[in-house]
Parts: structure tokens; C-alpha cells; sequence
């Protein structure tokens, strides 16, 4: 079996997931990196919620079609129309098909739960893309830019097959935010 | 052109705040002209002798790094190769699109105007609240304590063409 049959496998038997997140970005020019904590849902197809809570409020929502980021520190909300490579959006990968999988990326099996995804776009965000399974479940994100930049996400208490709400994934923006859509063509 | 910074004797301005030399902060901008724009992570490493200026997107992937040193700045944007020139702000009008004024952003993170600041107004409690520097209208919604210093949190700067919105979540001095 390819390694995109194991992974698409492995992503298929996972049609929610949603688990609490750590992320630590660490750059090419050895600043300090960056610590930031949250939530993470997804539901197979395309849709997927991304909150982080510590050190600032984001909140990402792909709702299968758009892609929302609403941010209250700096009271804006930002609508983009999904990209469909999915270089461009990591998360989205994990709720895609085997097939769309297949155009995006080259995929290796490091071993039967890592497994190494280079976009085949080559202006991805990111030039590797590595996830790690333990029991079957994705415990752990590693990714790395095209201008060395790293960063690592560790999944923990992940549960899978649960029930999420449509509304988790879906997003009105409060009065006041400040919007930037930038859709191409708006309703 | 180096924007100076302002003249010490004209505003009662935080001394310390002014003779920082080497600092760092982690943000988050909202960059917008009309209806277009887009959010980023804001890290913004300052030493005597350079600062490092870079955007990062969800997942920390770079979007935009600009390093500037006295006479030139180099500007790194994914897949693209470096560019450079001796004018920060032109290289990323030019190759980002976005005309941030950087130079003055220098200060008005700290919480200072910058040697072309006019109508400085300050705020019940002495701090820093609006000014107005090169056709920029600059306002401060928040402030915080950093290490003993105060130091903006949440603050805005806008122009004809631009909006900033700046939210300031971590401070290293």
C-alpha cells in the first residue's frame, strides 16, 4: 500500500476530531519563538475550527467553502474564499479526501504513523509538512516554511468520531468588527 | 531616511521607554485599504545596530521579513528571491504592496511620537494618546505594564490610503 493509501486511510477512519493544541514557532534568525495554546475541531469535508485562546484571541473557521479569521484584539474580521491547494491551508488537509491529498502533495511514510507531505505547488506556505500518529490519532503537526521558520503543534487529549455541531463551523461577525473580505466574487 | 527620534524636551516622554536599545515584541497587525487587507502575526526584534520586522500567517509560516540595518534593508517574501534596497519603506511598498512606515513604527510601538509628530496630546494619566505625523493619524486604545515600564497594548495608525490596527501581547527588554 502508498503511503498516501496508509495516510488516507488513517484520515479517513477520523470523520471529527477535536483535541486541545500547543504551537511553538521557532525562526531562522533564532528570536525567541512563540508559544500559543487553543482548541482544534474538524469535520470531514473541509470544514475545520481553529481557536487559539493564549497569548491572543484568534479564531479561524473554514466552513468548507471560506476560510473566516476574526480577531477581537485588533477588532477585525477577515473573510478569504478556501484555497483549494492545500499547501496553503495545513489544517485543511486533515479533513480532506485521498484524492485531493494526492494532487497537493508528495507523500512519504517515515514509519506506519509519520508520514512526510511536500507540496507539489511550489508557492506553498510550506515547504514539509509532517504529522504523527499515535493509536491512529493525529498527536503532532511539524511544519516548515520556505524561509526557515518552524513550527510544531502537539495535540493532546484528541478525541475522534464525536458529534460537532454544524455551528462550530460556521461564522457571523459581531457588529462592530471591522471587515476585510476579500472574496473574489461576493454574494 | 531615518525618521529621527523626537526632540527629548518638547514632551514629557518615559526616559527609560526612550533609551531602550534592544527590545522585542510579538503581536498581531490588521492591515487594511478599503476593503481589502489582512491579519498577521507581528514579531519586531530591535537591537543599536538593525531591526528585524516580520509577518507570520496562521501557523507561523513567514509572509514578510524585512531586515534593516543603517543604508540597507533586505526583504525576504516566500518563494521569491531577497530583495534589498537602502529605503526600508519603498522595498515594501514596492515588493509587499503595503506601505507600512516602519520607520516611525519604530517608535510609535513604544509609545513615542517620532520627530515629525504634531498635535500630541496626552492623557489624563500622562500617557501617550494621539498625534499626527506625515499625513498618519496614530491613537492609543490601551496600555500595559512590561518589566516595570509602561508600554502601549492596543494601538491604531491611519492614513488617506491605509489602516493599522496593532495589538501588542508580549514585550522583551
Amino acid at each position: 500500500q502508498s503511503a498516501a493509501d496508509q495516510l488516507s486511510t488513517l484520515l479517513d477512519k477520523t470523520n471529527s476530531y477535536s483535541a486541545q493544541f500547543q504551537q511553538i514557532v521557532s525562526h531562522a534568525q533564532g528570536q525567541k519563538g512563540e508559544k500559543s495554546s487553543g482548541k482544534f475541531e474538524l469535520r470531514h469535508p473541509g470544514k475545520f475550527r481553529w481557536e487559539v485562546n493564549k497569548p491572543y484571541q484568534q479564531l479561524l473557521i473554514s466552513t468548507g467553502k471560506e476560510l473566516w479569521i476574526y480577531e477581537p484584539d485588533i477588532d477585525s474580521v477577515t473573510v478569504n474564499d478556501l484555497e483549494q491547494q492545500l499547501g496553503a491551508t495545513p489544517a485543511l488537509l486533515l479533513s480532506s479526501d485521498r484524492q485531493s491529498l494526492i494532487n497537493s502533495f508528495h507523500i512519504n511514510a517515515k514509519s506506519a504513523n509519520e508520514y512526510v507531505l511536500t507540496p507539489k505547488d511550489l508557492g506553498a506556505n510550506f515547504e514539509k509538512i509532517e504529522l504523527r500518529f499515535a493509536n491512529g490519532v493525529l498527536v503532532e503537526l511539524n511544519l516548515q516554511d520556505s524561509l526557515g521558520s518552524h513550527t510544531q503543534v502537539l495535540f493532546t487529549d484528541a478525541k475522534t468520531n464525536i458529534k460537532l455541531d454544524d455551528s462550530r463551523f460556521q461564522f457571523t461577525p459581531p457588529e462592530n468588527a471591522d471587515l476585510i473580505d476579500n472574496r473574489r466574487h461576493t454574494e | 531616511c531615518a525618521t529621527r527620534s523626537i526632540d527629548r524636551t518638547r514632551y514629557p516622554l518615559p526616559t527609560e521607554v526612550m533609551e531602550l536599545k534592544r527590545w522585542e515584541l510579538d503581536g498581531r497587525i490588521a492591515l487594511k485599504n478599503g476593503k481589502e487587507g489582512f491579519t498577521a502575526g507581528l514579531n519586531w526584534v530591535e537591537t543599536p545596530e538593525s531591526y528585524l520586522f516580520e509577518l507570520t500567517g496562521p501557523l507561523g509560516e513567514t509572509r514578510a521579513r524585512l531586515n534593516a540595518t543603517p543604508g540597507l534593508a533586505t526583504l525576504e517574501l516566500p518563494n521569491e528571491p531577497v530583495l534589498s534596497s537602502p529605503n526600508t519603506e519603498l522595498l515594501l511598498a514596492d515588493h509587499f504592496g503595503w506601505a507600512v512606515p516602519v520607520e516611525s513604527l519604530k517608535f510609535w510601538v513604544r509609545g513615542l511620537p517620532d520627530a515629525n509628530s504634531e498635535q500630541v496630546q496626552f492623557d489624563p494619566e500622562g500617557r501617550l494618546q494621539t498625534f499626527e505625523s506625515r499625513g498618519w493619524q496614530v491613537r492609543y486604545l490601551e496600555w500595559q505594564q512590561a518589566n516595570g515600564l509602561t508600554l502601549p497594548k492596543r494601538l491604531e495608525a491611519r492614513n488617506e490610503q491605509l489602516q493599522l490596527k496593532l495589538s501588542l501581547h508580549d514585550w522583551h527588554f
